[in-house]
C-alpha cells in the first residue's frame, strides 16, 4: 500500500482554504482603496483651502487698491487753493470700502494658518483599523461612499435616546459632510425631526467641538473625528438645544401642567405661552383665540370674550358683553341690565344714578307740580270768601269813618 | 524624547513635545493638561487604550479627547 505524505509547511499554525486567504487580501485592498479615498479628498480639501485663501487675497487687495485711487483723489481736492468741502458721494464710497475692508480682514483673520500635516495612506489605514478598538466596528457602505460607527445607546439626564450611526461621506470629503442617523429613534414630541437635542434632520451642532472636528478631518484623524462627534452627542447642553430635554415629550400647558404635543398645543397671542385645549378658548364676538386667562366671561349671557370684545359695568364693575349692556342716557355710561331701567315719563334708559325712583332726574325737574303739592278748591275758595269779607269789612270801616 | 501629542480639547492641537524619559501617561496628562481630569478625558497612545502607568517612549502619538462635549443650536 502506498502512504501519502502530509507536509505540513507551517507546523503550528492552521490549514485554511484558498477561499479564505483571498477573502482576507480582497478586505485589505478594500481597506486601502477606501483610505486612498479619503486620503485624496483631504488633500482636495487643502488645494480647495488654497483657493479660498487666494480668493480672500485678492479680495483685500482689491479693496487696497480702491482706497487708494481715493487716497489720491483727496490729495487732488486738498491741493488746491479753495475751500473745497468732500462730497458725500465720496464719504459713502469711504464708508462702503471701509466696511468690506473690516469684514475681509475678519474673514482672513479666521483662516487656519498652520501648516497642515498631510496624513499618509497607512495613517489613514491605522485610523480606521482603530475604529474597530474603539466603537467595536465600522461600516463601508461601496454606494453611498459613506463610512460609518455605531455609538452605545445615549441616555441624557435619564432620557434615553437610543444608540446613533455616525456617517461621514467620503465621496464629499473636500467639504467636511457627516449626518447622524438614530437607530432607535426617540424623537422629540414637538419635533420628529428632532433625534437628539443637538440633533435636527441628522445633522448635529457641534458646537464646542467645531473646530477640533474640523483639524481631525483635515489631519486624517478619522477616529478622531467619530470619537469627538459620539462626545457631543454623550453631552446635553441645556443652555441651546434644539429641543429641551425636559419638553421633549411634548410642551407643559401653562395653566394644568399637562404635557402636550406642537400637533395639540395652542398657542395665546395675548399672554405668548402654550396651552392645552381645555384651558384654551375664543371670544364669541371677533373669534380671536385666547387662553381661559385672557378670556373674560359675561355675567349676563356667560359667553367668553376677550378685552377688546367685553366692557365693564360702570356701576358694579363686572363684566358683561356688548349685548348685555346698555348706554345711560343721562350720564352716557355703560352699565349692565341690573344696573339700568327706564323712566316711567321718557321711557328711556337710565342707570341707578341719574333715576330718582321711577323718573329720571331730568323728567323729574321738568315735569309740573303734583295735586299733593297744590292746595285743594275747597281750601281756595274759603280762602276767597275770607279775604272777600276782609275786604268788604275794611271798605264799611272806611265809609263810616268819613 | 519626542512625542506626538493630539489635545482635542478646544480649537485642537497637534505637534511633537519634549518629554522626560519614563514619563508615565498620567504625569504626561497632568503636565500638558493642566486643571483638566483624566477621567473626563480619553486618552489614547499610538490609538490604543492604555492604562494610566503606561510609560511613553520615543515617537508615541498621545492622543486626548474629552468625552463630554457641548453642543450647540447653530
Amino acid at each position: 500500500m502506498r502512504r501519502r505524505l502530509l507536509v505540513v509547511r507551517n507546523p503550528g499554525r492552521r490549514l485554511f482554504s484558498p477561499h479564505r486567504r483571498r477573502s482576507v487580501h480582497y478586505e485589505k485592498r478594500k481597506l486601502f482603496r477606501l483610505a486612498d479615498q479619503i486620503r485624496d479628498g483631504i488633500l482636495t480639501r487643502e488645494k480647495q483651502q488654497l483657493v479660498d485663501l487666494k480668493y480672500h487675497i485678492e479680495s483685500i487687495a482689491n479693496t487696497a487698491s480702491q482706497i487708494q485711487s481715493i487716497r489720491k483723489r483727496v490729495a487732488i481736492i486738498s491741493s488746491g487753493d479753495r475751500m473745497v468741502c468732500v462730497s458725500r458721494a465720496l464719504m459713502d464710497e469711504v464708508l462702503s470700502l471701509s466696511r468690506d475692508l473690516d469684514r475681509q480682514l475678519h474673514v482672513f483673520g479666521t483662516i487656519d494658518t498652520r501648516p497642515p500635516k498631510k496624513p499618509s495612506l497607512r495613517d489613514i489605514v491605522a485610523e480606521i483599523d482603530a475604529l474597530e478598538d474603539e466603537f467595536g466596528g465600522w461600516r463601508y457602505d461601496p454606494d453611498q461612499q459613506v463610512v460609518s460607527v455605531t455609538t452605545e445607546p445615549v441616555t441624557l439626564e435619564g432620557m434615553y435616546l437610543g444608540p446613533f450611526e455616525v456617517k461621514l461621506h467620503v465621496n464629499k470629503l473636500p467639504k467636511l459632510y457627516y449626518t447622524i442617523e438614530a437607530l432607535d429613534p426617540q424623537p422629540a414630541a414637538s419635533n420628529q425631526e428632532v433625534t437628539h437635542p443637538h440633533v435636527n434632520s441628522g445633522e448635529m451642532c457641534e458646537g464646542d467641538a467645531r473646530a477640533a472636528i474640523a483639524g481631525a478631518i483635515r489631519e486624517g484623524r478619522i477616529t478622531d473625528f467619530f470619537v469627538l462627534v459620539r462626545s457631543v452627542l454623550q453631552t446635553y447642553n441645556s443652555g441651546s438645544p434644539f429641543v429641551a430635554l425636559d419638553s421633549w415629550h411634548g410642551t407643559p400647558c401653562k395653566d394644568c401642567g399637562h404635557v402636550v404635543s406642537e400637533e395639540c398645543d395652542f398657542y395665546c397671542e395675548s399672554c405668548d405661552c402654550t396651552y392645552c385645549d381645555e384651558c384654551y378658548g375664543y371670544c364669541q364676538e371677533c373669534s380671536s383665540s385666547l387662553c381661559c386667562g385672557c378670556l373674560n366671561k359675561c355675567q349676563g349671557c356667560e359667553y367668553w370674550y376677550c378685552g377688546s370684545c367685553i366692557e365693564l359695568c360702570a356701576n358694579c364693575g363686572d363684566h358683561f358683553c356688548g349685548g348685555c349692556t346698555q348706554t345711560c342716557v343721562a350720564c352716557e355710561e355703560r352699565h349692565c341690565e341690573n344696573c339700568t331701567s327706564e323712566c316711567e315719563q321718557c321711557e328711556e334708559v337710565h342707570c341707578e344714578s341719574c333715576m330718582d325712583d321711577t323718573t329720571c332726574k331730568q323728567c323729574e325737574e321738568s315735569s309740573p307740580q303734583t295735586d299733593l303739592d297744590q292746595p285743594d278748591r275747597g281750601e281756595i275758595q274759603h280762602e276767597s270768601n275770607q279775604e272777600q269779607k276782609s275786604a268788604e269789612a275794611q271798605e264799611a270801616t272806611c265809609g263810616a269813618s268819613r | 524624547m519626542k512625542v506626538l501629542f493630539i489635545n482635542n480639547d478646544g480649537g485642537g492641537f497637534a505637534d511633537y513635545v519634549e518629554t522626560a524619559e519614563g514619563t508615565t501617561v498620567k504625569a504626561f496628562f497632568e503636565k500638558h493638561m493642566q486643571g483638566q481630569t483624566s477621567a473626563n478625558h480619553l486618552i489614547r497612545v499610538n490609538r490604543q487604550h492604555v492604562h494610566s502607568g503606561y510609560v511613553l517612549q520615543d515617537g508615541d502619538r498621545v492622543s486626548v479627547t474629552p468625552t463630554k462635549i457641548e453642543g450647540a443650536l447653530r
